[in-house]
């Protein structure tokens, strides 16, 4: 092993003290990324709800011929490479692609198309898991009960809102560390399309490790709040 | 006009392509609690969906006061003056409370008039004490009487009931079946109730509609189903031994006589000479003799078998080569088989099966 080199370390601590400060005196350049980014994927995710959940739920509950096929397209879209996305939007929104006219490229708005298509498989996954886990004679309970047709959506929807719920913290952990699309349909401009992981590729790139570390300590505690809400949401209802 | 409370003419249903309810008809007067019995596949649930309205008619109509349901009735309104239990209780996440009260808030019905309405039937139900109790912590028991308190709440004007007990253990299934018996008794709540068991049948329902392979073999009351089913079928369903065939050899003023083997037996039913015919020699009139001369109705044999049957013991007679002749007894019995022994039955005790349609000459008896 060879002599302890101080001035790396010294380099790195003093960087993730720098993190601190940038966070904890409110550095308006960190907070303008942070803001971005959540704005971002939770338009995204949100988005991706409105049509995810009822697909779902269509996928599970009825039966017709190449309905395995298009599970398998649902599967294939949880493991979206979001470079590919990011790719094939990018073809798309070029000046002269077939969505050009839009004008959408290197702005948020492409950046949450891109992770919209993120989102949408893996709800519609998660949805449809969740919908099968649903004992099929609640349905009938619900209706000789005499709900109506919203009524039966709302009763069975409360029934799995856990799994529900699971799938959007899914869907929103998969893009808020995402960087491939974001990178390459947003372009990383300041106040506009930089997010706290392309902002983290750019940091470390140049050197400025103390605000890469203050946005990947971010991204940290942005993950973990996800986490701890789930875990909150699901013990508050767990069987004891 | 009829004064049917529910009718069905002619409905059937399919599953997956496949018929599963043929041309069923029924009819349910008010008050009147109907058992729909049968065995395993016979298409008993597909029956009481059909009839709630949970699963769609391929054909026929059913009626609810005199309205086509579907047409002059909407469903949702069917089912809003109806109510269901199923095998499982079907509750919702929450609490015993939120579970009962259910059904009125999907009818808009305010919070207090909800509290003042279930609480006579948490009391009624014993569940009073669990109703702040989440339905995780409950037991099948208490799990099924919040299922019946949830239906029995909404004042259903028929009540489907699809083997409300078959999860429970006995003690509790026999407790929670009495408490439901009186509840229906009270209220005169029209019924149809789906079991597989003829005793539980017989101790819910005046009336009963034997199934088989989707199809109604015999629908009248309980007391005449049990005494005289209409077919061999019917009578193997319902759990009845004794089904032998024989040709009938004499009919007159004094009876039928028929020649079973070398047995000539005398039967107050009636049949044609000459006919082949399946009957059935019930159980509970058969009495066992020591060894002695053979008469009228009065028959030799070897005891082949004696077996507790729970709190009772079944003792099988053989007679000739081929028949095996099933007698209760008390547990106290102690005839060895090998004895020999005379069966001695009067002559009511022996049923022609009306139903002459199924092929006869197969097997010599239904054990």
């Amino acid at each position: 092993m060879g002599a302890v080199n101080w001035e790396y370390w010294s380099e790195l601590g003093s960087g993730f003290v720098g993190a601190i400060l940038l966070l904890v005196t409110g550095d308006p350049e960190t907070w303008t990324i942070v803001r971005q980014s959540l704005f971002i994927s939770i338009t995204a995710s949100v988005a991706s709800i409105i049509p995810g959940v009822p697909i779902g739920a269509w996928v599970a509950v009825s039966s017709f011929p190449g309905r395995n096929l298009l599970m398998t397209a649902f599967n294939t879209g949880f493991g979206l490479p979001p470079v590919v996305v990011g790719l094939i939007l990018s073809i798309l929104l070029l000046r002269h692609g077939p969505l050009g006219g839009l004008n959408l490229r290197f702005t948020p708005t492409a950046m949450i198309i891109a992770q919209f298509i993120l989102c949408l498989p893996i709800v519609i996954n998660l949805t449809a898991v969740a919908v099968q886990q649903l004992n099929p004679k609640l349905r009938l309970q619900m209706r000789a009960l005499g709900a109506s047709r919203w009524q039966l959506m709302w009763l069975l929807g409360r029934e799995i809102r856990l799994p529900l719920l699971g799938a959007y913290m899914a869907a929103f952990g998969a893009v808020v560390h995402e960087v491939g699309a974001s990178q390459m349909v947003g372009g990383n401009l300041p106040g506009s399309t930089r997010v706290l992981t392309t902002a983290v590729v750019m940091e470390t790139g140049m050197g400025h490790y103390d605000r890469a570390m203050a946005y990947g300590v971010v991204l940290l505690l942005l993950v973990g709040v996800v986490a701890a809400l789930l875990t909150w949401v699901q013990q508050r209802d767990a069987p004891r | 006009m009829t004064s049917a409370l529910l009718q069905a003419e002619n409905i059937s249903a399919q599953r997956s392509g496949r018929v599963v309810l043929e041309s069923c008809s029924l009819s349910v007067e008010p008050g009147e609690r109907i058992a729909i019995y049968g065995p395993n596949g016979a298409g008993k649930s597909t029956m009481l969906q059909t009839l709630a309205g949970l699963l769609p008619i391929a054909s026929g109509l059913i009626s609810f006061r005199g309205k086509a349901v579907g047409r002059e009735m909407s469903l949702l309104e069917f089912h809003r003056r109806t109510a269901a239990v199923f095998q499982e209780p079907l509750l919702l996440r929450g609490t015993v409370r939120h579970n009962v009260e259910l059904g009125l808030k999907l009818r808009g019905v305010v919070a207090p008039e909800r509290a003042a309405r279930i609480q006579p039937w948490l009391d009624h139900l014993h569940i009073a004490h669990l109703s702040d109790r989440p339905i995780t912590a409950l037991s099948g028991g208490e799990a099924q009487r919040t299922s019946l308190a949830r239906a029995l709440v909404l004042d259903p004007e028929v009540f489907f009931l699809d083997e409300p007990f078959a999860a429970l253990d006995a003690p509790t299934r026999s407790r929670l079946a009495d408490e439901l018996a009186d509840i229906l008794d009270e209220r005169q709540i029209a019924t149809l109730f789906v079991t597989h068991d003829i005793d539980e049948a017989a101790a819910l329902c005046d009336h009963c509609v034997v199934l088989d392979a989707g199809r109604v073999l015999q629908q009248d009351n309980m007391a005449t189903v049990l005494a005289r089913p209409t077919s061999r079928r019917v009578a193997e369903i319902i759990g009845m031994s004794n089904v032998f065939e024989a040709r009938v050899v004499d009919a007159g003023p004094g009876g039928t006589w028929l020649q079973w083997g070398d047995h000539r037996i005398r039967t107050v039913a009636r049949a044609r000479v000459g006919e082949c015919v399946a009957f059935l020699i019930r159980q509970e009139q058969i009495r066992l003799q020591a060894a002695g001369a053979e008469a009228i109705n009065r028959i030799r044999g070897r005891v082949c078998d004696n077996r507790r049957r729970g709190r009772t013991r079944s003792i099988s007679v053989c007679v000739g080569n081929l028949h095996r002749i099933k007698v209760p007894a008390d547990l106290s019995d102690c005839t060895r088989p090998g004895e020999e022994i005379t069966v001695f039955f009067p002559a009511d005790a022996l049923w022609i099966f009306p139903d002459r349609s199924e092929n006869l000459g197969g097997s010599p008896a239904v054990s």
